[in-house]
């Protein structure tokens, strides 16, 4: 019987990469400096995907390299460049005394998610795609085919969303005929 | 011979980092003697016989060169992101196969990491490379340089799309996103740029313009940018870069070969009687061949071709490109399903 809780417990790189996701989140949040922020954000990121490939799912941890590092930080990156904000306009607003009990509050939240986490996943049974099933049939064959048949509807309405954003973004910087 | 084939893979590590680094020094020679010859000059052929040993010149001039910081630069940044730019373009080897040779029975694939996802982690390790050039860019504090990573960073993302479209056909085909899948489904019909012809134009083009070379070389420059990104960068620092820039081609190369021009897969070797050992020897060396005829393409198209200009590459990109791998994509899969 290995649990996820089991499997997380017996495995270095998760705790390493995860200590690293931390580290990198919290000096992401805390740069005054947006390009900073954004590197920060880049690094957690990759954190993040070597922390899917420890649970053997290659295929997120490939498309969130993809899709998060390689297109939408990139666009991030672009338009910090972009207005120049990296030297003069600097992040200078701090929240007062306030900030102390959002720490508190913060660590209260983090404590209730370990515990939920520790009572579900020990518990938890297993579904119709246990990790030995994914490794036989493979990780995209099984992601598709979840995806295009019991969840199209959400997937489809999913990508009509996007799409609409797109379309709007376009007509909204295309010039008015006036 | 069997107690090998585990170590296969970790073999394959010091080949592959073997392949790309020799494959620097050659690409420099190669391109000054061809952009020589394109141009009716001699080209350089003084250093040793025929010139031959000019790129040894060339490194040994870039090892030697004063390593300039400028006081103006944002240290950290401007340190890191030349390292940033090397480690991508070595990092994305890890999947690419070579060819496959049979050890006591078995078939071993030479390559290094055996993933269901070898396409996907190519284009997603290459698509890091952009950071380099934008924040080596940003770190530089100038704004040729700014200028310079802010159309890498906007023609990168652009020619991403088409790129990854251009490859759907092929994935449709096989029906698996392995590398060495794809290349046997070649070799058990006919190449790929006889069943993507549109696919095959359109990744060729998009590939030239994710690594930067002429007629996309727009981060660069000259003309408008000084030296674009690279403009406050000297010595090995911007021997990184060139290096980074040589090894995303050769990646490139790679990635055209397996795709399209089938692998390692040489047409009417089957007939010749030889040792089938012989025989995949010759394949590793077809693969090659085919890289390396690829890499002068690059060469002789930046010597050919004059740049495009900004808002052309745009156009093409935006207009031309992701249209067209659509309608292939769809053109695919009505042909697929009937």
């Amino acid at each position: 019987m290995e649990t996820v809780l089991q499997y997380f417990s017996i495995n270095p790189v998760f705790y390493i990469f995860a200590t690293l996701a931390v580290i990198f989140a919290l000096m992401m949040v805390t740069s005054e400096n947006p390009v900073y922020s954004a590197i920060f954000l880049v690094l957690t990121f990759f954190c993040l995907s070597v922390i899917y490939l420890t649970l053997e799912a290659e295929f997120v941890a490939v498309i969130q390299v993809l899709v998060y590092t390689g297109a939408i930080m990139v666009l991030f990156v672009f338009v910090i460049m972009l207005l120049n904000l990296g030297r003069d306009a600097q992040l200078t607003e701090y929240a007062g005394p306030m900030k102390y009990l959002s720490i508190l509050l913060g660590f209260a939240i983090l404590i209730q998610i370990g515990l939920a986490t520790k009572v579900t996943f020990s518990i938890g049974a297993k579904g119709a795609y246990p990790i030995e099933r994914v490794n036989e049939m493979g990780n995209t064959e099984a992601i598709a085919r979840e995806l295009f048949s019991q969840y199209l509807y959400p997937f489809e309405i999913a990508s009509i969303l996007l799409l609409l954003g797109m379309i709007g973004a376009i007509v909204i910087s295309k010039k008015r005929p006036d | 011979m069997e107690a090998l084939i585990p170590f296969i893979p970790y073999l394959m590590i010091p080949i592959m980092v073997i392949v790309y680094l020799s494959t620097v020094p050659i690409m420099i020679q190669v391109e000054r003697k061809v952009s020589a010859w394109l141009q009716y000059r001699m080209g350089p052929n003084r250093v040793g016989p025929l010139g031959l040993l000019q790129p040894i010149a060339d490194a040994l001039k870039m090892l030697s060169k004063e390593d300039v910081i400028p006081n103006h630069v944002n240290k950290w940044l401007y340190i890191a992101a030349p390292a940033l730019m090397v480690f991508p373009a070595f990092f994305v080897a890890g999947v690419i196969p070579l060819g496959v040779l049979t050890i006591a029975g078995q078939d071993v694939m030479l390559q290094i990491g055996h993933t269901n996802i070898g396409i996907l982690y190519v284009l997603a390790i290459s698509s890091i490379a952009v950071y380099s050039i934008a924040f080596g860019a940003w770190a530089s504090n100038n704004k040729y340089s700014l200028l310079g990573g802010m159309r890498s960073a906007a023609q990168m993302m652009s020619y991403e799309l088409p790129m990854g479209l251009s490859i759907l056909g092929m994935i449709m085909l096989t029906g698996s996103l392995r590398l060495e899948e794809i290349v046997n489904f070649q070799m058990n019909s006919v190449w790929g740029i006889v069943w993507q012809p549109l696919g095959f134009l359109i990744f060729f083009t998009t590939a030239y313009a994710e690594t930067n070379r002429l007629p996309f070389d727009l981060t660069e420059a000259e003309a408008e940018l000084v030296a674009g990104y690279h403009t406050e960068y000297s010595s090995l620092k911007f021997g990184m870069y060139y290096l980074g820039e040589y090894c995303n081609m050769l990646t490139a190369s790679f990635m055209v070969t397996i795709l399209f021009l089938g692998g390692w897969h040489v047409p009417f070797l089957g007939s010749l009687n030889v040792d089938p050992f012989v025989k995949q020897l010759i394949q590793v060396g077809a693969m090659a061949f085919k890289v390396a005829f690829l890499m002068f393409t690059y060469v002789w198209v930046r010597w050919t071709l004059p740049r495009f200009r900004y808002d052309q590459l745009m156009n093409l990109g935006w207009k031309k490109l992701i249209p067209l791998a659509l309608a292939n994509v769809v053109i695919t899969a009505v042909v697929m399903a009937f």
